[in-house]
């Protein structure tokens, strides 16, 4: 990626060419509902891709204005959500506002995070109240989802909903980077298994495994970073492990996911329901898919969400869709290439921290509903239907952004809080 | 910076873990890609279960069922739809091992790289001619049975035939007992006197002096304690006069020689007693008994002897194709492939014997134009209801190589009612050539 490039490198012009890319993807998609679906109110696919590429103008000028440096993070973030953007008015156009509305929340959320990150002084004075509050947020999540039990935990405010536990990433993040930092250091045992505990309590009161298993995941990859222990990361593992083996045993409807997992077909209209409809789906698109707004897969319950990964290989093909998941994977892989600069670990911990939780729900999305993992239910980070998520997936980039920002300040120290 | 980059690597083996996910998906779609589009809850062609795309032709490239959001939708003609509907199956599914469930897979049309993607959806060109069904049908003039013709070469089906029928458009009151049965491939009938084509099968490969010797009939025999009847005494004659007159005596003194293991062996390995498939279509077994005092009359297929008018094609189709059964198929062109059903010489010698037959009983003149081998058979069921009429055998002639089963439950004799019906629908079939 260009942005982890020596400056001298660097192309210049690479943020307008990805900026045009972007505008391209946007452009491509609103014909393929236009020119595809003959929509009687094409406005609609206008106003949410005309404000997809508008946000991403935006974004690229706030980019040089406040000189962050190449553009090929929020390219990505920008393109995956285009491609969410289509799943969204294909299943549901009458939201275009809300998914307008969320896309800029989550865009205006990653500008003021990567800011933020960017002042060193800021970030080392408030990252312990901010992973004081991830912790008491992760704590208030677990506390509601109590009331409400088996289902995920919803809350309302000012009639928007929230999935806590989307937002609790963030804090994650930041709770995993910073104060774990001289604990794990110091090899402290206790608080392995206190996370740990922390990761299965959140099974046990959510009944969402899947994100408590995004969680643990990055939990272990930001663990393993500081300590280098193989040891206490096995052992914190396999403590958790124990402990979700009896969760699922006690829980009915866990414990149900897992006994379908691999015998989809055997129960295609039980517990393979889902994931049997994903894969027709995935076969019925073919490589260049169905067009947009034209599948019918977005018709099954959870489709735009827990198997999003369907409904974009049945609309826009194969190939867009195996492109959305390389695309996170590339994210990964800046997030390691920026491990370079010299402002310390946070940045790298929190940029891998966040790429683990993108690549934990990737997986767990795709190969969920393909039923090669067990079906989780979790979300395609920026593709999933769903505002939180969206905005989750804009501020985790923000870590991944702001660790390949730092990476820039060691070429350019004079900049240097 | 360097330790904590080398620590990220659990970052790259996810990423790696993850790019070997899609490989194995990609495997399961390049593999599996066809059976996943054509599951039934795919709504992109299915629409509660039914399919909402593709179409059967005819062999004359007519529409013969077309399958639409709106439901499906069989032939303007109604004779076409009455002739044909046990091949296409019915809008309820009633009717078993229609071809609009065999080529469902390929009906939807899918392509690894296309997926399910078609703007007119596909056409599927089969080997069933809506004129000769409709021929077939017209003979069989209200009298329940089966008619089937297939070209022995390439095991194309060309009619298939199954009354009472139905009308797939129509409101159900033409439904009658039966109607939803395709007894081409589901029904076993008594066989009578074609199932004598078994036993001289059977006789031809494990008696050797067979040729050599001599049968008589005083029109009345008896065999291992059971008395057998003839239709009159034939006299002294030879196999190939025995089996040209029918003769009941000599065919149960086979059988009883043989005994009812090895009639057993032959009877299933001739594919009478054992159920095949056509494109997926299960066609039931029949079913031989030479159990005591059964082991005479079996082989005149009488007593428990049952076989399936599409079994009974099957073998003469071999005996014409010098032992090879072409596999049957209803597609335009056929399956493409065949296996050994009679060793080459036996079938070579019971292809003769079934040309004599016609030249010396049923008469060359009765089948102006065609160069027939065949045998009929004339089964009695009891009860005082008039006997199934058979009527099996093919052309002999190359430019024309098609088999025949004429098979009319309570039709009586089956050379004068079969074969003329048998007569009839070749004269129709080849038009075709």
């Amino acid at each position: 990626m260009a942005e982890v490039l020596p400056e001298k490198e660097r192309a210049p012009r690479s943020g307008v060419l990805y900026l045009l890319l972007v505008l391209a993807l946007c452009a491509a998609l609103f014909a393929s509902f236009f020119f595809g679906l003959h929509p009687s109110d094409p406005a609609v696919y206008a106003l949410g891709f005309g404000g997809a590429a508008a946000a991403s103008v935006l974004l690229y000028i706030v980019n040089r204005a406040f000189k962050q440096g190449a553009f090929g993070v929020d390219a990505i973030g920008l393109s995956l959500s285009a491609i969410g953007m289509s799943v969204a008015l294909s299943s549901s156009p009458e939201n275009v506002y809300k998914e307008l509305i969320c896309l800029a929340a989550g865009i205006a959320v990653y500008i003021v995070l990567t800011l933020f990150l960017r002042s060193g002084a800021g970030v080392r004075a408030l990252r312990r109240p901010i992973a004081i509050l991830g912790l008491a947020l992760i704590v208030f999540a677990l506390l509601t989802a109590e009331s409400i039990l088996g289902a995920k935990n919803w809350i309302r405010i000012a009639g928007i909903s929230f999935q806590p536990s989307e937002l609790v990433k963030i804090a994650f993040v930041f709770a995993g980077a910073a104060p774990l930092y001289s604990v794990f250091n110091k090899r402290n045992l206790i608080v392995f298994i206190a996370f740990s505990a922390l990761c299965v309590g959140a099974l046990v009161l959510m009944s969402d495994f899947g994100t408590a298993l995004v969680f643990f995941t990055a939990y272990l990859v930001m663990a393993f970073m500081r300590s280098g222990s193989f040891a206490a990361v096995a052992l914190s593992a396999s403590g958790a492990g124990l402990a979700a083996a009896i969760a699922v045993g006690a829980r009915p409807y866990i414990a149900g996911r897992f006994s379908s997992w691999g015998r989809a077909w055997e129960l295609y209209n039980e517990g393979g329901y889902q994931q049997v409809r994903t894969m027709t789906a995935c076969a019925s698109g073919g490589f260049f898919g169905l067009g947009a707004g034209k599948g019918w897969f977005k018709t099954v319950f959870a489709a735009d969400t827990d198997m999003v990964f369907g409904v974009v290989s049945e609309e826009l093909g194969l190939i867009t869709a195996f492109a959305a998941v390389i695309m996170v994977l590339l994210l990964a892989v800046c997030a390691v290439k920026s491990i370079d600069g010299e402002k310390g670990g946070f940045y790298a911990i929190a940029a891998c921290g966040a790429a683990a939780i993108m690549l934990a729900q990737l997986a767990l999305n795709v190969f969920g509903a393909l039923d090669i993992l067990p079906f989780t239910g979790v979300t395609f980070p920026f593709v999933s239907n769903g505002g939180t998520s969206l905005i989750a997936s804009w501020g985790l980039l923000a870590f991944i952004k702001a660790g390949s920002v730092s990476g820039k300040r060691k070429a350019a120290p004079d900049e240097k809080a | 910076m360097r330790k904590l980059k080398r620590r990220a690597i659990s970052i790259i083996l996810i990423a790696i873990l993850i790019i070997a996910g899609l490989g194995v998906f990609s495997i399961r779609l390049y593999n599996d890609g066809a059976d996943w589009a054509a599951f039934r809850g795919n709504g992109n062609v299915f629409s509660s279960g039914k399919l909402t795309t593709g179409s059967l032709l005819s062999r004359e490239g007519e529409l013969l069922l077309r399958f639409t959001k709106d439901g499906s939708e069989y032939s303007a003609d109604a004779d076409t739809r009455l002739s044909t509907v046990h091949v296409l199956g019915d809008k309820l599914g009633n009717i078993s091992g229609g071809a609009a469930s065999l080529y469902r897979d390929e009906l939807v049309s899918y392509s690894l790289v296309n997926g399910v993607y078609s703007e007119e959806g596909e056409s599927i060109r089969l080997s069933i001619s809506s004129e000769l069904s409709k021929a077939a049908l017209s003979e069989l003039n209200g009298r329940n049975g089966a008619i089937g013709v297939v070209n022995y070469k390439t095991g194309e089906i060309l009619c298939m035939v199954s009354a009472p029928t139905f009308d797939p458009e129509g409101d159900g009151t033409d439904v009658t007992d039966g109607a939803f049965l395709n007894k081409f491939i589901s029904s076993g009938f008594t066989p009578g006197s074609v199932f004598k084509l078994v036993t001289l099968t059977a006789a031809i490969e494990e008696i050797p002096d067979l040729y050599d010797r001599s049968f008589h009939c005083d029109g009345t025999c008896e065999v291992g304690g059971v008395k057998i009847a003839c239709t009159h005494a034939h006299g002294d004659m030879k196999i190939e006069d025995a089996l040209a007159a029918s003769c009941n005596c000599t065919f149960a003194a086979l059988a009883f020689e043989l005994g009812a293991d090895t009639m057993a062996d032959y009877a299933k390995m001739l594919g009478i007693t054992e159920s095949f498939t056509i494109d997926g279509a299960r066609v039931a077994a029949g079913k031989y008994d030479g159990e005591g005092e059964l082991l005479p009359w079996s082989g005149v297929g009488q007593g428990r002897d049952l076989a399936v008018p599409a079994a009974m094609l099957r073998f003469v189709s071999a005996v014409a194709n010098d032992g090879l059964c072409a596999l049957f198929s209803y597609k335009y062109g056929g399956a493409g492939a065949e296996r050994r059903l009679i060793p080459e010489d036996t079938a070579e010698k019971v292809a003769l014997m079934m040309s004599y037959s016609v030249a010396k009983t049923y008469g060359r003149e009765n089948f102006p134009g065609l160069s027939l081998a065949a045998k009929s058979g004339t089964a009695e069921v009891g009860g005082g209801k008039e006997p199934n009429a058979w009527f099996v055998g093919f052309s002999t002639d190359e430019a024309f190589p098609v088999a025949f089963v004429v098979m009319i439950e309570n039709g009586g004799s089956g050379t004068y009612s079969a074969g003329r019906v048998a007569n009839a629908v070749l004269q129709e079939a080849k038009k075709l050539f």
